[in-house]
C-alpha cells in the first residue's frame, strides 16, 4: 500500500502519506483512510513528502477530504510537498483553500 | 618765398606726422574688427613711421641749412616720392581689404543660408520624429485593431484567468467524479449483501427441495391414503426448483450489473483523472509571458519617456541656433563698419594724391587731414557701440 495512515493517542491527529503516485488508483484507499476516524474536531495531515506525481483525481481527493474535515469541525493541513506536487496545488489555487505547510 | 618755404618745411613735418596718426586710428578702427589682418595694417604703420621720422630728418636738417632753395627743391621732390610711395601702398592694401571683405561677406551669407537651412530641416525631423513617438506609444499600448481596447498585458492576464477557471473545472469534476465513485463503491458493497442473501435464498430452496423429496417418499409409502399428500408434495417440490431457477437468473443479472459498474468505474477513472502536467506547463508559459510583457512595457515606456523627454530638447537647442543666426547680422554690421573705414582711407589717399598732383599749400593739406581725422574719430567712436553688442553676440554664439 502506498499510504500510510497514522492516529496520534489522542485520535484527534490524523496522519495520512502518500507515496510515489497520488491517482484514482488510490481512491478507495484513501478514502478509508479518512472515513475511520469520525471524532469531532479532527485534524489531517497530508503529508506529500514521498508523492512524486499528482493528477487532478487527487486534487479531487484532497477537495473531498476537506468537506469531510469540515463537517467534523476539524481541519486539513498539507505537509512538506515535493517541488512538482506543490506546482500542481499552486495552480489549483489550494494554497488560498487550505493550509500548506512547507 | 623763403620763409614760406621754411613755413612749408616745418608744416611738412606736422603734416607726415598727422598722416601717421590718421592711418594708426584707421587701422586701429579695422584691427578690432578683424584682428587677424594684422600684417598689412602693421606694414602701413611701420612704413608710416619711417616716413614720418625720414621727412623729420629731411626738415631738421633743412632747417640747419635754412633757405637753400635747391635743398628745398629736393626735399619736396623727395617727400612727393614719399608720398607716392604711402599712396601705392595705402591703394594696394585698400584693394585686398575689399577684396577680403567681399569675400567674408559671401562666406557668412553662404555659411548662415547653410546653417539655417540645417536647422529648419532639423525643425522638421524633430517634429516628425516626436509624431511618430507619440504613434508608437498608442500602438505600444493596445493590440489588435487600432482603437481595440485592450492591453498584450490585459490579454494575457485574461488568459491567466481563464487558465485558472480551467483548472477549478477540472478539478471540481474530479472531485465530483470521485465523489460518484465513491457513491458506486457503497453500492457494490450493498450488491454484495444482496447476492450474500441471495446465497441464504438459494440454501432455502435446496432444502425445500429436500423436503419437498422426503415428503413424497412418505407419501409413498402411505398407499392410496398418501396420494393426494404426493401430489401437494411434487408441487411444492417444484415450486422450489422454480425459486432455485428465479434466485440463479437473480445472481446472473446482478453479476451482469456489477460487470456494468467495472465498466462505469473505467469511465469515472478517466473523467476524474486529468493530467495536470501539459496545463502546468501553459501555466508556466502564461505567467513567464506576463512577466516578460510587464517588464517589456516598463522598459518600452521609459525608452518611450526618454525619446519624448529629447524632442523638446532637440527643439530647444534649434531655437538657440536660429537665434544664435544673429551673428550674421553683427558680422554685416562690422562689415559695412569695416567698409567705411576704407572710404575713409581711400577718402585720405584721394586728398594726398590732390595734393601732390596740384603741390597745393602744405597747410591747406594738413587742415584737410586734421578735418577728415576728426571727422572718422567721431563715426569711429559712434560705430563702438556697435562692436559692444557684437561681443554680446559672440558670448551668445559661443
Amino acid at each position: 500500500m502506498t499510504i500510510k495512515k497514522q492516529t496520534a493517542e489522542n485520535g484527534k491527529d490524523v496522519i495520512i502519506q502518500i507515496e510515489n503516485r497520488f491517482d484514482f488508483s488510490v481512491h478507495q484507499a484513501f478514502r478509508d483512510a479518512y472515513t475511520s476516524s469520525t471524532q469531532k474536531g479532527t485534524k489531517f495531515f497530508l503529508d506529500l513528502h514521498k508523492t512524486t506525481y499528482m493528477d487532478s483525481s487527487a486534487l479531487g481527493m484532497i477537495l473531498l477530504l476537506k468537506d469531510y474535515a469540515q463537517a467534523l469541525d476539524g481541519e486539513i493541513v498539507i505537509k512538506k510537498p515535493t517541488e512538482s506536487v506543490n506546482k500542481i496545488l499552486e495552480i489549483a489555487q489550494f494554497h488560498r483553500l487550505l493550509k500548506i505547510e512547507h | 618765398m623763403v620763409n614760406e618755404k621754411v613755413t612749408m618745411n616745418k608744416s611738412t613735418k606736422y603734416f607726415t606726422v598727422n598722416i601717421a596718426f590718421l592711418l594708426i586710428a584707421v587701422i586701429n578702427a579695422v584691427f578690432i574688427h578683424f584682428p587677424g589682418i594684422t600684417e598689412g595694417g602693421i606694414l602701413i604703420v611701420l612704413f608710416s613711421l619711417l616716413s614720418a621720422k625720414k621727412n623729420e630728418n629731411v626738415t631738421n636738417q633743412t632747417e640747419v641749412k635754412q633757405q637753400n632753395p635747391a635743398d628745398v627743391a629736393a626735399n619736396n621732390l623727395l617727400m612727393s616720392d614719399v608720398l607716392t610711395n604711402i599712396l601705392q601702398l595705402v591703394e594696394q592694401e585698400i584693394s585686398i581689404f575689399r577684396q577680403e571683405l567681399d569675400r567674408t561677406t559671401v562666406l557668412v551669407r553662404d555659411a548662415s543660408e547653410g546653417i539655417s537651412d540645417c536647422f529648419k530641416s532639423l525643425d522638421e525631423m524633430s517634429n516628425y520624429q516626436g509624431d511618430m513617438i507619440a504613434s508608437l506609444i498608442q500602438q505600444s499600448r493596445y493590440i489588435g485593431e487600432e482603437g481595440a481596447e485592450g492591453t498584450l498585458e490585459s490579454f494575457l492576464h485574461d488568459s491567466n484567468t481563464t487558465l485558472e477557471e480551467f483548472v477549478n473545472v477540472i478539478v471540481h469534476t474530479s472531485k465530483k467524479s470521485i465523489e460518484t465513485m465513491s457513491f458506486t463503491d457503497d453500492m457494490v458493497k450493498q450488491f454484495d449483501k444482496i447476492f450474500n442473501l441471495l446465497e441464504q435464498v438459494a440454501s432455502l430452496s435446496s432444502q425445500t427441495n429436500l423436503l419437498a423429496l422426503n415428503a413424497s417418499i412418505e407419501a409413498a409409502r402411505a398407499g392410496d391414503a398418501g396420494r393426494g399428500f404426493a401430489v401437494v408434495a411434487n408441487e411444492v417440490r417444484a415450486l422450489s426448483i422454480n425459486s432455485a431457477e428465479l434466485n440463479e437468473h437473480i445472481l446472473k443479472e446482478m453479476q451482469d450489473s456489477k460487470a456494468v459498474i467495472a465498466q462505469l468505474r473505467g469511465s469515472v477513472e478517466s473523467i476524474a483523472s486529468a493530467d495536470m502536467t501539459s496545463t502546468l506547463k501553459e501555466k508556466d508559459k502564461v505567467t513567464s509571458m506576463i512577466e516578460y510583457v510587464q517588464k517589456l512595457n516598463l522598459k518600452t515606456e521609459q525608452s518611450l519617456d526618454e525619446l519624448s523627454d529629447i524632442s523638446p530638447k532637440i527643439q530647444n537647442a534649434v531655437a538657440v541656433g536660429v537665434r544664435s543666426l544673429q551673428f550674421e547680422d553683427l558680422t554685416y554690421q562690422a562689415l559695412n563698419s569695416l567698409t567705411e573705414n576704407l572710404a575713409n582711407l581711400t577718402s585720405l589717399t584721394e586728398i594726398i594724391r590732390a595734393f601732390n598732383e596740384k603741390e597745393e599749400d602744405l597747410t591747406s593739406l594738413s587742415e584737410a587731414c586734421k578735418s577728415l581725422f576728426s571727422r572718422t574719430n567721431q563715426a569711429n567712436q559712434t560705430r563702438s557701440v556697435t562692436q559692444d553688442s557684437m561681443a554680446e553676440g559672440e558670448v551668445e554664439l559661443f
